[in-house]
């Protein structure tokens, strides 16, 4: 019987139908073909999901996924789409390429021939909180005087020192993330600041980079490393399909509610 | 002078920057989230196998789902 639903990888130029092979999602344990739904010269790349299973995001899925975008990132510009994309008919594919022809054909104009570099940068240091009471001598003697005394601190005295150590934090996040953005901004396109999901996390930043300029980039990379402070790691990844910068919605009924 | 950690394109860098494109809200939840990162973890240090990662994987994506799935009802009510 065939399977009616369709996983999206991504959104393609392409004049005439295209197939990848058998290195999709997996049905049933084995790999599902990947093939082109294609309209005009755009080409969704696709493969067979059926709609009734559970879509989860396991390695098995993930994987695969990430795999045929980064392997058609190779020959040609990709509109990557984020995991778990599901439509519920190719018709329904069809339709959606159509009804955002315009907008697809600027989003593979905006992207062409530019990738994707995570840049997380990190406070490698055994404790934050004391990592920002060293680096500022206000917040030193605040906390100082109130557990140098013979007195305990009282309770509002630990809710003040914890909303100064959390406002501090953000300050320097702040002009840390600005300071980056700052560095990388002519060699980039486009800059994206994502929140940082760790406490001892800097700055989340992804890049928008023409490929024949990701040499610059990292070049300048290395030399902004050995520029920050010892307690700063840099963390980066690269490079990537430009998923953060992908704007286009395609608005599929959700087939995976 | 800061570290900087060479590129990396383990399983641990694609379970990063898929799942967290993934427009999943369930990796919000940090202290599971923190234990699929260690699972992937054992994996590429290859201190457990490919069937037992799988086997513990879908135990706690599905965790991941149920508290989604909570949360989604409190809102709601």
């Amino acid at each position: 019987m065939a399977t009616a639903g369709r996983y999206l990888y991504g959104l393609i130029r392409t004049t005439e139908d295209r197939d990848f092979g058998a290195v999709g999602l997996p049905l049933l344990g084995t790999p599902t073909q990947v093939r082109t739904v294609r309209v005009g010269d755009i080409g969704a790349v696709v493969s067979e999901f059926p709609l009734k299973e559970r879509l989860l995001p396991l390695r098995k899925n993930l994987e695969p996924h990430n795999r045929v975008i980064r392997d058609i990132m190779a020959d040609m510009t990709i509109v990557p789409m984020a995991f778990g994309q599901v439509a519920r008919t190719e018709a329904e594919v069809a339709r959606a390429l159509r009804g955002n022809q315009k907008a697809i054909d600027a989003e593979l104009k905006r992207l062409d021939g530019k990738v994707e570099m995570t840049l997380r940068v990190l406070w490698d240091v055994p404790n934050i909180f004391e990592y920002v009471i060293g680096e500022d001598p206000e917040l030193a003697l605040v906390r100082d005087e109130m557990f140098g005394r013979s007195s305990p601190p009282t309770q509002g005295e630990k809710i003040n020192l914890g909303k100064m150590f959390e406002e501090r934090l953000a300050q320097s996040r702040r002009r840390d993330t600005d300071r980056l953005i700052g560095i990388f901004r002519q060699f980039v396109a486009e800059v994206k600041e994502n929140d940082p999901k760790d406490e001892k996390m800097v700055a989340h930043l992804s890049f928008l980079v023409q490929r024949d300029r990701l040499k610059a980039f990292e070049e300048k990379l290395f030399q902004a490393a050995a520029n920050f402070p010892d307690a700063y790691v840099f963390d980066y990844n690269g490079p990537w399909a430009p998923f953060s910068f992908v704007e286009i919605d395609l608005q599929l009924e959700s087939a995976q509610a | 002078m800061g570290i900087l950690m060479a590129p990396f394109h383990g399983l641990m860098a694609i379970f990063q920057e898929v799942a967290d494109r993934a427009e999943a809200e369930m990796y919000d939840d940090e202290a599971v989230r923190a234990e699929l990162v260690s699972l992937y973890q054992s994996l590429e240090a290859g201190s457990i196998t490919s069937d037992e990662f799988d086997a513990r994987e879908v135990k706690l994506v599905e965790r991941l789902e149920e508290i989604e799935r909570h949360k989604r009802e409190q809102a709601q009510a």
